[in-house]
Order: structure tokens, then sequence, then C-alpha cells
């Protein structure tokens, strides 16, 4: 045993740079496989203690008081076995109004709510800054803190709530975060004022809408619930679960987790390539060493666990090191949604992920050290002492002329087709290493590229690709309104288009053991084409009795195109004709299309709110704006259609951000594995390039040669990688979103970015092979030769 | 009147060996001349493939002067003395040093074809090299397909494939048997009377007899310097060596 010690620490003294390198490899892998568990197992953990710390209701309900009586509905709740505690119904007022801030209009809607009090049984209201009080004061307002987001609040600041009157101002004395809208995805977004507050600002009809929140015992009860409810009430309100909540706070984590996994994988492959190639590599330049160990008594046993315990020491060194980086990336990823959320303390607990990758990564790499070491079983002592080598094999008679020398060789290119050919193995690791880092770079290009272009492919996303987006502010004349479309329609030449629009709010009813669900459409009077929405398959509606569903719902209502939907429309349940299904990031695909003759049917009195607006080629849309505002004044209220996507944006740049890194990492394994092969070379052929060297080699000549290896494999490399992963990719990224209502990613492909990868590529393995050979080619031949 | 090929003024190296500094050749000055046979005798570790490796640019010398020629090889980086090796100097060593993975043609032509030169006509002269060396039927053999003797053979014909002015080998005979060493001293006595330089390391009486210079290495210096006479036969150039290794430890 003593024995075996010695060699092994004496392996790993003598190739340094070797174990340096195996040890950044795992370093790597490991980081992105404890940050993809760290995000995979830690992806609940915010929202889940966020929700029981908030006591957070697993039923948000939003209902008319006009409907239903909301004490009526709280003591059904209260009856049920599974219920921990129902909210006191709050009042809740929104109009189409944008708050003011600083002369500023909010870009994205915002409603106001009573908070009952903290001290109340569910729904607190988590206080970041500002007083803890149980509930706001009179004149004052709690706001989220992702509204920070967008502006620079402070405690003290004064918001314009506009009301029947004029604008109201509310002092922000809170700062808060609330268990169901934490990250801001849902629109409008609510903040709080007082009990009873509302009241002081609004008439009394106006205030006719109420949530109510139920908490449950177990949140695996929600659907039976909820289903029992429904079949107990004829309920004509919204009902939010608490799954909806979890999906969108966690749609992030989905993609970015998602990503990160397949990252891993890669991460994990390429080490497994690298440490099979050292040890492949050691047992061909210890093969003399082995012999005489063999001859002096050394079993096959004892010789494989030299190896074994060089790699198990060097994985337990190697991995802490990844764990640290890995802590760093998964603060870095969930940071993006920390901030969002509020300065919450959660404390990621990266225990169970560290053990977890220190336990796969000491397998992983044991089993193929042990693998491939068992090649050292077939060393027979003899030829080993008299060939100081394995057996070679000639290439004398073979077809392939390059790898013989004739007179019209050019003797780098031969000397570096037979570094290629001295050790195919690792020429075919190294080639496999290199495919995936082909795949990573490019789809970093191209997946980068895709969602930077979130605003110009606003239709693959599911929005609307207008390029002005028109709101009408209550208060307008009958006929104003139409002539405002006429303007533009017809007398307008810089318009393309106009199409209205509005929201209306559905409920499916119960079938087969669901509870019913309310889901928000959107509702147009012209081609919805026209403003660029798409179908994945189908066509929108044309006719009042047919809708298009997105994929999501079309996926939980079991239905596709031709069936027929029922929807509960002012009381009454309507047939509508599925003809399109549809994608949308938009409440991650749940919702439907219909167009406005299929409302007026059921409700003569629905009236359409919104205009969107596209354009023809060349018109300033700033300028068209402002023309607008200044012909319609306040009773239009005329925004960009680009400068709408604000929370999806920042979110999509955190997942950027991640597939930055990963990118850059890659190109740090593809630096070190191709270092990693060009050291072996070295190492393997050290005797004879010391015999190149004594026979007329210059030391540029031989470095020639090894960087003609790397580049033919990095060239087969590109060659088979860039088209596979052209095939592959789309689809891989197909898989990562459909979990958030996308089922075909709105992949933008970019050519330039994906003929950037084969220079950058090459060029980096270009200069590892001249970094590792550098250093090596200046020992003098001597040493080599004795060696 | 002889002309010089190599010399070496006041040369010095030393190895590195832990933190001392190993002194190994201790001021050496040589002149060897064109046609010359010379021989370095001396007892393990005196020095002598150190030197020999510093005479043909494979080592750099810690301090001194070694010119091959007009040029000053110690003064020139690796690439201009790799430049000047492939056109001064042959290399044999006692292990051969055959690049195990090359055919013994291609084991030939490699230094050949470093050269630029008319590559139809090398491929003859290989040929007809190793037909001399009588290994001609092995070309398309590993190195280590064939016995010692043979790859002995061929690393001379790569040695001379290039025309070098001087051939170094060191210890060439020292890994083969008797018939064998004597094929390989016969090849270098006969370029020698066609005028090749040589400077050979060698223990054995023997082969040294060969030459018509012995230089003999005592820790790094020229203990003693023998020149035969050009008259007499083997067997008195035998004893005469003979004795004057009498009284030396070799
Ligand atoms: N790279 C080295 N580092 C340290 N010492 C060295 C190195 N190479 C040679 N030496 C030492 O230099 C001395 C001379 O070595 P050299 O090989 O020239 O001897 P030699 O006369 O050729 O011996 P032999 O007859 O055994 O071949 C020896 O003591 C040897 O240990
Ligand atoms: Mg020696």
């Amino acid at each position: 045993m003593k024995g075996i010690l010695l060699i092994t620490w004496a392996n790993i003294k003598r190739r340094k740079i070797q174990t340096i390198l195996v040890a950044i490899c795992i370093a790597l892998a490991a980081l992105l496989f404890s940050t993809m568990l760290g995000i995979g197992l830690g992806m609940e953990r915010p929202f889940e203690k966020l929700f029981a710390n908030l006591k957070a209701s697993h039923i948000v309900m939003e209902f008319n008081v006009n409907d239903h009586n909301p004490q009526d509905i709280k003591s059904w709740f209260e009856k049920q076995d599974e219920v921990e505690s129902v909210s006191a119904p709050r009042i809740q007022q929104y109009n189409n109004k944008r708050f003011i801030y600083k002369e500023e209009e909010f870009k994205r809607p915002a409603l106001l709510r009573e908070h009952v009090g903290n001290d109340k049984s569910n729904d607190k209201l988590d206080i970041l800054q500002g007083e803890a009080q149980s509930f706001p004061g009179p004149g004052e307002i709690w706001i989220p803190n992702h509204w920070l987001n967008n502006f620079e609040m402070a405690i003290g600041d004064t918001i314009s709530v506009p009301t029947k009157n004029g604008l109201f101002p509310l002092v922000v004395s809170a700062i808060v975060v609330d268990a169901h809208y934490a990250n801001g995805l849902f629109d409008p977004s609510p903040a709080w004022v007082g009990p009873g507050g509302l009241s002081l600002l609004y008439p009394m009809k106006d205030l006719s809408r109420v949530v109510l929140g139920v908490r449950l015992k177990d949140k695996d009860m929600v659907d039976p619930v909820w289903a029992r409810f429904n079949e107990a009430v004829t309920y004509q309100g919204f009902g939010t679960l608490y799954a909806f909540f979890k999906q969108i706070f966690q749609i992030v984590y989905q993609i970015t987790g998602g990503l990160l996994f397949v990252f891993a994988i890669f991460g994990i492959i390429v080490t497994l390539i690298i440490t099979s190639s050292v040890v492949n590599s050691a047992i061909k330049t210890d093969y003399k060493m082995i012999g005489m160990l063999k001859a002096q008594g050394f079993t096959n046993r004892n010789i494989i666990s030299v190896y074994l315990i060089q790699f198990f020491l060097i994985t337990c060194v190697a991995v802490p090191f990844g764990l640290i980086g890995g802590y760093f990336l998964t603060q870095l990823v969930f940071k993006s949604l920390i901030t969002a959320i509020g300065a919450v303390n959660f404390d990621i607990s990266l225990l169970l992920p560290s053990i977890g990758t220190f336990i796969a990564f000491l397998i992983g790499i044991l089993l193929i050290t042990f693998r491939t070491s068992r090649q050292a079983s077939h060393i027979q002592p003899v030829t080993a002492i008299r060939n100081g080598g394995p057996p070679q094999k000639s290439f004398a008679g073979t077809s392939f002329k390059y790898f013989t020398l004739r007179p019209k060789s050019n003797i780098v290119l031969f000397l570096g087709l037979r570094f290629l050919m001295s050790n195919k193995k690792r020429s075919i690791f190294m080639f496999i290493g290199l495919l995936f880092v082909v795949f990573v770079q490019l789809l970093y290009a191209n997946g980068r590229n895709s969602l930077s272009q979130l605003d110009d492919n606003r239709p693959a996303w599911g929005f609307n690709d207008s390029d002005l987006s028109v709101r009408q502010n209550t208060g307008l004349l009958e006929n104003q309104e139409d002539y405002f479309r006429e303007a533009m329609n017809d007398d307008d030449d810089r318009v393309k288009s106009v199409v209205k629009r509005g929201f209306y709010g559905a409920t499916i009813p119960a079938q087969e053991g669901k509870a019913p669900e309310t889901i928000v459409g959107i509702i147009y009077d012209d081609e919805i084409e026209k403003v660029g929405l798409l179908v994945l398959e189908g066509r929108h509606p044309v006719f009042e009795d047919e809708i298009s569903l997105g994929i999501t719902s079309s996926k939980e209502l079991g239905k596709g195109i031709g069936d027929t939907l029922d929807l509960f429309l002012e009381g009454q349940l309507v047939p509508y004709m599925i003809t399109g299904i549809y994608q949308s990031l938009n409440n991650l695909s749940r919702g439907f299309y219909i167009r406005l003759e299929g409302i007026t049917e059921i409700n003569p009195l629905f009236q359409l709110n919104g205009y969107e607006i596209k354009l023809k080629k060349g018109v300033g849309i700033t300028e068209y704006k402002d023309e607008l505002i200044q012909n319609y004044g306040s009773s239009f209220r005329v925004v960009e259609s680009r400068n709408t996507l604000g929370p999806i944006k920042s979110i999509i740049s955190g997942i950027q951000d991640v597939m930055t890194l990963v990118s850059l990492m890659f190109l740090g394994v593809l630096f070190v594995t191709v270092f990693n092969d060009t050291v072996l070379s070295i190492r393997e052929g050290q005797r004879n390039l010391g015999i190149f060297k004594a026979v007329g080699f210059t030391p540029r000549q031989l470095q020639q040669a090894l960087i003609l290896k790397s580049l033919i494999i990095a060239f087969f490399a590109l060659l088979v990688g860039i088209p596979i992963s052209l095939i592959v990719i789309p689809n891989s990224l197909d898989m990562l979103t459909t979990a958030s209502g996308l089922s075909q990613f709105p992949y933008v492909f970019n050519l330039n970015y994906t003929l950037l990868v084969i220079p950058l590529i090459l060029l980096i393995t270009v200069g590892s092979v001249w970094v590792a050979s550098r250093r090596l080619l200046k020992i003098r031949p001597r040493i080599l030769v004795r060696e | 009147m002889q002309e010089p090929i190599i010399s070496a003024k006041d040369l010095w190296k030393n190895y590195q060996t832990g933190k001392t500094e190993v002194p190994v050749i201790n001021g050496i000055n040589l002149t060897l001349y064109k046609g010359d046979f010379t021989v370095i005798m001396g007892s393990s570790g005196s020095g002598k493939s150190t030197l020999l490796y510093l005479l043909s640019g494979l080592e750099v010398p810690s301090s001194g002067e070694i010119w091959l020629e007009d040029k000053p090889v110690h003064s020139l980086d690796e690439k201009m003395m790799t430049l000047i090796r492939r056109e001064y100097i042959g290399f044999v060593f006692q292990d051969f040093n055959l690049v195990p993975n090359l055919t013994f043609l291609e084991n030939v032509l490699i230094p050949a074809y470093l050269v630029k030169n008319d590559r139809e006509a090398l491929q003859a002269r290989a040929t007809e090299l190793m037909s001399k060396m009588d290994i001609l039927d092995l070309k398309d053999r590993l190195p280590s397909e064939v016995s010692g003797g043979q790859q002995q053979r061929c690393s001379m014909a790569r040695a001379i494939i290039n025309n070098p002015r001087v051939i170094m080998a060191d210890e060439p005979t020292g890994n083969l048997n008797s018939s064998s060493s004597e094929a390989v001293l016969d090849i270098l006595t006969e370029l020698n009377e066609t005028g090749q330089s040589i400077v050979m390391v060698t223990h054995e009486v023997k082969s040294a007899c060969r030459a018509n210079r012995i230089i003999f290495l005592k820790d790094g210096h020229i203990e003693d310097e023998l020149n035969f006479d050009p008259q007499i036969n083997a067997e008195e150039k035998e004893i005469q060596l003979l004795k004057w290794l009498a009284g030396k430890d070799w």
C-alpha cells in the first residue's frame, strides 16, 4: 500500500500541468453541475418560503359584489376541512388610467387594493422599507418592490392616482413584497391602501370588486376544494390558483435551469473525456514503468489503484473549487429574481447540491479512471521493457498517402498528421470535446440573438407587432371614437392598419373533475393577423363563433382545432369553434382570441377600448405618437408598443447573462481541452520530439506540426458540429421553453454570429496549442532524448 | 596543414541538480580537424556525452565558445543552431533513437526532407545508402521490428543522408554484439577513408583503434591526448593504446 501511495504521489508531482488541467476541468464541470442542481432543487424554495411566511392564499378570487355576497363565499370556504383561513374581503379598484409619478405615467397598469392588516390571518405583506405597521395609514400607499425596477421611488415620495375628480396624491409609506405578484409579471399589479382608503378616492358605485383569499392547510388540496366550490356555487368571478402563481414565479428558473442542465451534462462529458484521455496517456507514457512494476510483482489491481487514488485525490481537491464557483453562479441566477422580489433573505441551501455534485463526480471520475486504466492489465512486462512503449503500427503501404513520407510531402503537415494518428483515441476524444464546445457556442450565438430580437420579433413571442398602442380613457364622447379610427384608416396615408382590441375574462365551465377556470382573452374587431399575431396551427377567428386558443390552455383543456369550446359569458354558456392554436409569453399561452362580434352577440354593450396601430414603413413612430397626443389630448393614452415588454425583457436579460457566462466557460473548456491534448502529445512523444530536434527540426516547425494537428481536429469538429448544432439547437430551445408556453422558441438564426464562431474556435485552438507547446519545446533535445 | 572544423575555447558546462550547480565540463580547449577520426574516451560520468552534445550544438554551454568553421555556435539561437546543425552534424546515438512509428525509410528521409533539395534525388540517395548498409529490404519495417544492429545502421544512414561535415557518434556500438559492432565500425572507417570527419565516444579499445586521434577526458577536462602514427597497423595501434591507457581509469 505504501508503495502504491508513493508512486501515486510521484505521478501527481511529476505531471503538475496535467494534474492542474484535469482539476480545472473537473472544477468547471462541478461548477455547472452544482449550479444546475442548486437551481433545480432551490427553484421552489424562495417561492414556498415566501408563500409560507406571508401566509399567502392558495386560491385568490376576485368578483363583483353584485354577483356574489363576499360573506357567503367566505363562510362556504371556512366550512371546508382543508381550509386554514379565509381573508376578509378586500376592495379593489382598477381603471384604465395610469398612475403618475414625478409627472411621468407608469408604463404598465396598476390597481389599488385595500390591505386589511398584517395582523390578520392571511395574505400579509412583507415590509422591506418603511415603518412596520399593520396597514397603510390614511393618505398613504404601499408599493410593491418590483416597481423600483421602473422608477427610483423612495419612502415619502408621492404617487398620483387618477380619480374622477382628478389626480389624488398618496404618500409612499412602505415598500413591500406580496407573495402572489412578487416578480411583477402580473398585470395590472396591485399597490395597497389602508382599510376604507378607497372610499375616500372613488364613489361607492366604482367599488364593487372584492378580492378574497383562501389559504389551505395543504397546497395539494387546491384542485379538489376549488372544484367542490364550483359545484356548490355558480361562480362568476375570477379565480387564480396556487399552481399558476408558482409557475409565473418559476418561469425564469425553468428556462435557466434547463439551459444549465444541458450545459452541465456537456461539462461532465467533457470532463470525463479529459480524464479518460489523461489516464490513457499516462498509461502510454508509463508503459515501461508499468511493465517494470509488474516484473517486480505489482498486480494489475495495484496498478489500477495507483490511478484511482490519483484521480480520487484530484477530484477531492477540484470539486470544492467548482462548488464555490457554483455558489456564486447560483446566487447570480437567483439574484435577478431576488432583486425583483426584494431583499428578502433567502438562505439558498447549497448543501444538498454540493453533496450531490461531489458524489456524482467521484463516481463518474473513478468509474472512467477504472475503465481506462484497465488497459494497464494488457501490458506485458517483457514487451513493455523491450519496446519502451506500446507496439507501433506501420503506415507503410496504406492507401492514405498523406500518412507516408513521399517526395511531395510537406514535412510539417506530415508530422502533424503523425501526431494526429499517434494516439487516435485521444484525437477522437478531443474531437468529441470540441463538438460540445461548437454546440454551446452556436447555441449562445443564435440563442442569445433570438432573445435579443424580442422587440423586433414580437409576433413569434406571441405579442402583437403594432407600432403604437392607444387606450381610450373614460369620458369620451360617443362618436369621437369612430372619428379617431376613420381619421387614421381613410384619411391618414401614414397608417398601415388599425385594429381595435380589448380584454375579456371568460370562465371555462367545470369538466371531468376539473374546476372551472377563468381565463382572460383578447377581443379584436378586425383581422388579428393585421397586427402580426401568428398561429402555430390553423388560423385565427374570422367569424363570431370562432376562437383561437393559447397552447397551454389548449393542452390543459385537452381541446384542439375543430373542437368546440364552451365559455361562460354573462351568465350563459356560449359554444365557440376552435380554429387556431397560438403561443404567447403573455400569460404563458393561457388565453384566447375572439372577434368582437363573438362577444357583442351575447353582450351588445361590450366595447373595446384600445387600438393597435401599425404605421407604414418609414413613418416616424415617435413623431406620429406626439401628433396623436397633440390632436386628441387626454382622451387617449398613446404608448409605443415596444416599450410595453419591460419585465419580460429584464427576465430575458437575466437568461442572457447566464448564457454569456456559460459560453465563456466553454471557451475556457476549449482552451483547457486543447492545452491538455497538446501537453499529452508532447509528453507521449517527448522522446520523438527530442529525436526530431536532433535530426534538424526547428522548435517552430514542431510547434507548427502540433498546431496543425489540433487545427485539423478543430476543423472537423466545426465541419460536423455546425450542421448538427444548427439542426439540434432550435429543437432543444423549443423543448426548453415549452413549459413557459412557447412550444416553438422564437429562434432567429444569425449568419454572422454563426460564422464568427469558426474563427473564434480556431483562434483559441491555435492560441492554446501555442501556449502549451511554447514552454515544452524549450526543453533541450538532450533531455528529451535521454528520458 | 590540417584544416580546423570544430573548435572549443574555454568551454564550461554546469548542471543544476536541486540547489547546487554541478560542474561537468571544466574549461576545455579543443580543435577538431577535417578528415580526422577522433575518439573521445574517459570513465563513466567524465562528461564525454556532454562534450559531444556541446560540440554539436544540441546542448548550450554555460560559458566558452564553440566554432563550427567560422560560425559561432555559442551565440546562435536555437533556430539558427538547428539550421547549421542540419548542414554540419549527423548524430548517431547509443540507443539508436529512431522514431518508433516511422518506417526505416521514413526515418532516413526525415532529416533529408527538412533541407530544400531535389526530393527524388534524395529518395535515390536514401535507397543507395540503405543498400550499402544492407538494410534496404527492411525499408518498410518499423524500428521495433528489427534487430539493434540493423537499427544502428539505419540511424547511420539517417546521420549521413545530408552529407554533414562531421558525424558524431555517442557509443554507437554500446548496445550491439561484436559482429554488429564490426559492421557499424567498418562503415564509419569507410566513410572516414573518403574524407568524412568523425567524432566518436567509446569505451572499447578495439573501436578506438579505428581513430587516428584519441582524447582522454577526466572530470570534465582533457587529461591526455594520443595521435597515432598513420604508418602503424591495427595490432600495433592496439598495443600502443593499451599502454597509453594504463593507469587511466576508463
Ligand atoms: N541533465 C543533467 N542534469 C544533471 N547532471 C547531468 C545531466 N546530464 C548529465 N549530468 C551529469 O554530468 C556528468 C557527465 O555526464 P555524461 O553523460 O556527459 O557522462 P559520460 O562521460 O557520457 O558517461 P557515460 O560513459 O556513462 O555515458 C555526469 O555526472 C552526469 O550525472
Ligand atoms: Mg555518455
